[in-house]
């Protein structure tokens, strides 16, 4: 008898121990693909018993294989994803999609490339929280982003970059600010479509484009009436992001979005240097640059230097995305007064005559490029540009 | 898969993996033949990677710790900086450079910070000062600054400085130099448009032209020289000079100066043209 109940009890044992390994639910997100350029891969993978089921980036579950383990399967045979596994660690595997060829290039040989595979990064459940009420309550405030740049973001040492986002039912709208000590110099409007969704207890919130121009899944780690806080996968070490709730109303945002220009990247995942293939330059050289931008230009500054306004120049030919960098003759940081910086950039921001951004090149993929002005300035007065 | 890429495959893995480590090995206590080979390897991964790329510069900032005095390895590195304007950065790499190899009574990094300076910066002073600089390390009156003779950088920097005359005795100084070494400074076609530029400024017309016409018997494409021409026959009021070689500027203006990367002076635009072209 006695023995009965030990084999009854190391039985039980054993089979809960079995049971609890099986319904273990893992689950990883998408974060970016091709290791120098970074490009979105919005993306989820999640072990669920025995199978592997992958999603979307608006959370629908698109494709499930059974009999699979995200731990042991080397590849995970998809319909329209072969991913085959390049490398795994505890919480994160790369992974080339064999059946991708335009994004995922290979080795002249075929053979995939590591550096142009993906990074899945495993994620785990944080606070619970009530998805309907976020949903509804996000989209009667304005939210701002004080904008936390990494290696994705444009050289930018001088200007604070702020966005404010307003989440309308049907697509989300974004006026990116831009500010030198305190002034407001310029500003662009964007709008995106987004989706908050949830997989088992872990909440999301991704961005989208056209389907062409993929954008970063963010996992929602909290929520309250004042803040949203994210994780952000798009940079190599993920970060913890803030939104914060804005006094500005939805109405004087909705008239400020008016009066502010549009400007959106034609590829947001990567773009290409000015001097890549063809140089994208501006059409009329500097010679027209240091008389276009010294008109009016304010009298009030004595200092000598150099002021660098980065920006990207989209596929339409429109600048935006910016950043400042201001040295001394001896290529130390400096800065010129706000109202001398304003007018700069002012005036870099309405150039047009830009040729085509889009690349040329056969193994790189980009449609818009980083370019930058630098402006000799001597005791205030712009006497050269470069490069 | 070919033994490279598997190495490759591997070291990327690795990379990716480890990034986070930011743990500084000592390597002080190897032989300069095994630092060698060491800051080679991490070299050469950098350039599986875009040049203006962080994982390029982590590469390179690896074999730097290796070898701190590679001056070329530096160099290099800040073409990844400079090249994308971030130019506090590129700056510092490069002048650290400069003050390792000169140190070392070297002027091969300072030939390549004069040639930055003329069309990166436009740092004028900063050229002179560097060609003077390298002609005495060198102890040569005529060297090269990253495929073009410093003195037609110091020319050019002379030139844009307004000391005209100056300017042109450094460039013919260039024209005299590479006859005794033996060049034909017939081919010389950027100089005598510089000479010709400087003539321009000090008003002295009869020979700017000469020089254009000079440089025009070199490349006959040059779009550069036609519009200088037409500008000089326009104050000369002789207009139907001017708009034959405003005309041949039009014609070709496809073939001018234009460098990848950077803008030489006085080079031609379409608006320029036509603006003359109009009139």
């Amino acid at each position: 008898m006695r023995l009965t109940i030990l084999s009854f009890i190391t039985l039980v044992c054993l089979t809960s121990c079995s049971d609890k390994e099986n319904i273990s639910s893992e689950m990883y997100i998408g974060t970016y693909r091709i290791i120098d350029q970074m490009v979105p891969y919005p993306f989820i993978v999640q072990q669920k018993k025995d199978s592997i089921y992958l999603y979307d980036n608006k959370g629908n579950s698109i494709d499930k294989i059974t009999n699979s383990s995200i731990k042991k399967n080397k590849e995970f045979n998809f319909q329209e994803k072969h991913l085959k596994i390049i490398k795994k660690e505890d919480d994160e595997f790369l992974a080339f999609d064999l059946l991708d060829t335009i994004n995922f290039r290979t080795f002249k040989n075929g053979e995939p490339s590591p550096k142009n595979s993906a990074k899945f990064k495993k994620i785990k459940s944080e606070n619970k929280l009530n998805l309907q009420k976020v949903r509804k309550e996000i989209r009667n405030f304005i939210w701002k982003y004080d904008v936390v740049e990494d290696e994705n973001s444009n050289p930018n040492n001088d200007l604070e970059i702020e966005k404010l986002f307003y989440f309308k039912n049907d697509s989300l709208n974004i006026i990116t600010n831009y500010y030198y000590q305190d002034l407001k110099t310029i500003s662009e409007y964007e709008t995106k479509s987004y989706n908050i969704f949830e997989i088992d207890n872990i909440y999301f919130l991704s961005l989208q484009k056209e389907s062409s121009n993929p954008q970063p899944i963010y996992q929602i780690i909290g929520y309250d009436s004042n803040k949203i806080e994210l994780k952000d996968f798009s940079s190599r070490v993920p970060k913890n992001i803030t939104f914060y709730k804005e006094s500005k109303s939805v109405k004087d945002y909705l008239e400020l979005a008016k009066n502010t220009s549009n400007y959106s990247n034609c590829f947001d995942g990567y773009q290409g240097e000015y001097y890549f293939d063809e140089d994208v330059t501006f059409n009329k050289g500097n010679e027209y640059l240091v008389s276009y931008v010294s008109e009016n230009i304010p009298d009030s500054e004595i200092n000598s230097g150099y002021l660098i306004v980065h920006y990207n120049i989209n596929c339409s030919g429109n600048v935006g995305d910016f950043g400042l960098t201001q040295m001394n003759r001896d290529f130390k940081a400096t800065s010129f007064t706000k109202e001398f910086v304003n007018h700069i950039i002012n005036k870099v921001s309405k150039l047009e005559d830009f040729p085509s951004s889009n690349s040329q090149l056969e193994w790189l993929n980009y449609k818009d490029v980083h370019a930058f002005l630098m402006f000799k300035i001597n005791k205030g007065k712009i006497v050269d540009v470069c490069p | 898969m070919p033994l490279k890429h598997k190495i490759i495959s591997f070291i990327i893995l690795v990379l990716v993996y480890s990034c986070n480590n930011k743990q500084r090995k000592d390597y002080s206590s190897l032989d300069e033949n095994k630092k060698v080979e060491i800051a080679n390897w991490y070299h050469e991964m950098s350039n599986y990677f875009l040049q203006p790329s962080e994982l390029y510069r982590t590469y390179k900032d690896s074999a730097l710790i290796v070898q701190p005095n590679n001056v070329d390895l530096r160099q290099r590195l800040s073409y990844s900086y400079k090249k994308v304007g971030e130019h506090i950065k590129a700056m510092e790499v490069l002048n650290k450079a400069v003050e390792i190899d000169t140190a070392n009574g070297k002027a091969d990094v300072l030939e390549y910070r004069a040639w930055t300076l003329l069309y990166y910066y436009r740092d004028y002073e900063g050229v002179i000062r560097d060609v003077d600089l390298i002609e005495k390390i060198t102890g040569n009156s005529y060297n090269a600054c990253w495929g073009e003779p410093c003195g037609f950088h110091k020319g050019q920097a002379l030139y844009k400085l307004d000391s005209f005359e100056e300017a042109i005795k450094t460039f013919e100084t260039v024209n005299i130099e590479e006859e005794k070494l033996g060049f034909d400074t017939n081919d010389n076609y950027m100089i005598f448009f510089y000479i010709g530029r400087c003539y321009t400024e000090m008003k002295d017309y009869d020979k700017a032209i000469l020089f254009y016409n000079k440089s025009l018997e070199s490349v006959k494409q040059f779009p550069e020289a036609y519009y200088q021409l037409g500008l000089i026959y326009k104050k000369l009021n002789n207009n139907v000079k001017a708009n034959e070689n405003f005309k041949l500027a039009n014609e070709y203006i496809n073939y001018g100066m234009s460098e990848p990367y950077v803008e030489r002076f006085d080079e031609v635009f379409q608006y320029m043209v036509d603006n003359e072209l109009k009139e």
